[in-house]
């Protein structure tokens, strides 16, 4: 009965029970941070705005986006994804959602940053509804944990507005 | 079940309580989960399932068996000696037969439990979760740093909709093995409600066009499998282990027969 092969299975029982527990108990003490992040985005310029061959509206913009989201890491955050995405509507569909810009946070002290870029990711209507349409700019964020649930939140910037002609 | 394989195991101990020994069953169902979980992953969903479990049921059997092998024995010894005060010969041949057939029962039927109570809580997480994979373990390098190979990702199939930002778990066309990427842009129809998706790995430069079936440029609602909710690391090595070095497995399972075999009553 306390042979070796039962001691070492009760060890590999309990160690692996215990670790299946303290993972648990990481994922829940998420909870108890209450983040406070901000961000702002400006667009400096639209480099182009044209009409696809295929009927298909297409801008390329530059986005100054600053955003402070140090707040939301905690000792079981390994990474934080932030992106941009442009949100609107059009007459056929309810919502079209187009990441602009992504990033992958890995640290705290990563995570109070200011970039200038253009748009990463080509921002392209399935139509032509883009010519003086107003859109939200919303900064998306998912916390990957080190182990346990992942999380996401957003701010959404509204108030945007695309020119009225093709440029 | 755990109560009939207990029962079983206190019976063997002749009567000596023991903690440890009800654990036997965990390490064997846990095992068998972790075939299923496998199966389900690597290979096609319902075609290698019961492959599965049909392997790991045999594999299982030699645990139980083999350790019933031994209840055999002392149990034969023990007629054997009043036999032989006895004197009675066949008699003793009849009930060491029936003993046999008794033995065969219980072990079929606390095999049968454990399958069973490892398919249940597989059908039970299906069910809670909306998935037809609930569990699955990341093969690629393609959302690193977010997921390396061998983590395990837990999968959610609501009817919430997609957004973009997250991880979802889908199936193209033409390929066996499913591909977890997070969306990067949504189209919701109007009218239906409908949704045109484009997915791109973290850890990829392009989007995922490359990889859809050839001439698709979106996803639909139908392509998708679920979302990444949960996040456990490294455990998914177990299984990717004993997938690309099958002889890991047998290892193992020897191993822990012959744990059982030296082990004493």
């Amino acid at each position: 009965m306390h042979s070796f092969g039962y001691r070492a299975n009760a060890l590999l029982t309990f160690s692996i029970t215990i670790l299946a527990l303290m993972c648990a108990m990481a994922s829940l003490s998420d909870n108890f941070n209450s983040p406070t992040p901000s961000a702002q985005v400006q667009v400096l310029n639209i480099n182009w705005f044209q009409k696809q061959p295929n009927g298909n509206d297409e801008v390329s913009m530059t986005l100054n986006i600053s955003a402070d989201l140090q707040s939301l890491f905690t000792w079981n955050t390994k990474q934080v994804f932030v992106f941009l995405a442009a949100e609107y509507e059009t007459p056929k569909n309810s919502l079209n959602q187009i990441s602009l810009w992504d990033g992958i946070i890995p640290s705290k002290e990563h995570a109070k940053f200011w970039i200038h870029t253009s748009n990463k990711y080509r921002f392209i209507d399935q139509g032509s509804n883009l010519r003086g349409k107003e859109y939200n700019l919303t900064m998306h964020w998912h916390v990957m944990p080190k182990t346990g649930k992942m999380s996401a939140d957003k701010i959404v910037m509204p108030g945007y507005r695309l020119p009225v002609e093709y440029r | 079940m755990y109560m009939s394989a207990r029962d079983k195991n206190k019976k063997s101990n002749n009567g000596r309580a023991s903690s440890y020994s009800s654990w036997q069953p965990h390490i064997i169902m846990a095992l068998n989960i972790v075939a299923l979980i496998r199966n389900i992953n690597v290979l096609t969903l319902k075609r290698v399932k019961s492959k599965g479990e049909l392997r790991f049921g045999v594999e299982v059997k030699l645990g139980l068996g083999s350790s019933n092998h031994r209840l055999l024995r002392s149990a034969l010894k023990r007629r054997r000696e009043e036999a032989t005060t006895m004197g009675w010969i066949g008699e003793t041949v009849d009930s060491i037969k029936s003993l046999q057939i008794r033995q065969v029962l219980t072990q079929a039927v606390s095999l049968g439990m454990i399958v069973t109570s490892a398919l249940i809580i597989w059908k039970a997480l299906m069910c809670i979760t909306g998935s037809e994979s609930p569990v699955v373990v990341v093969l690629s390098g393609s959302m690193e740093p977010g997921f390396k190979r061998g983590d395990i990702l837990f999968l959610h199939m609501s009817k919430d909709p997609i957004r973009a930002g997250e991880i979802v778990v889908f199936n193209v066309d033409g390929r066996e093995i499913p591909i977890v990427h997070r969306v990067i842009k949504v189209h919701e129809r109007e009218d239906t409600g409908e949704v045109d998706v484009l997915t791109k790995g973290d850890n990829n430069y392009g989007d995922d066009r490359l990889l859809y079936a050839h001439g698709q440029l979106w996803l639909q609602r139908h392509h998708i499998m679920g979302r990444a909710v949960g996040f456990l690391p490294y455990v998914g090595w177990v299984t990717i282990i004993m997938t690309e070095k099958p002889i890991i497995k047998y290892i193992l399972i020897g191993a822990l027969g012959l744990l059982v075999i030296t082990s004493k009553d």
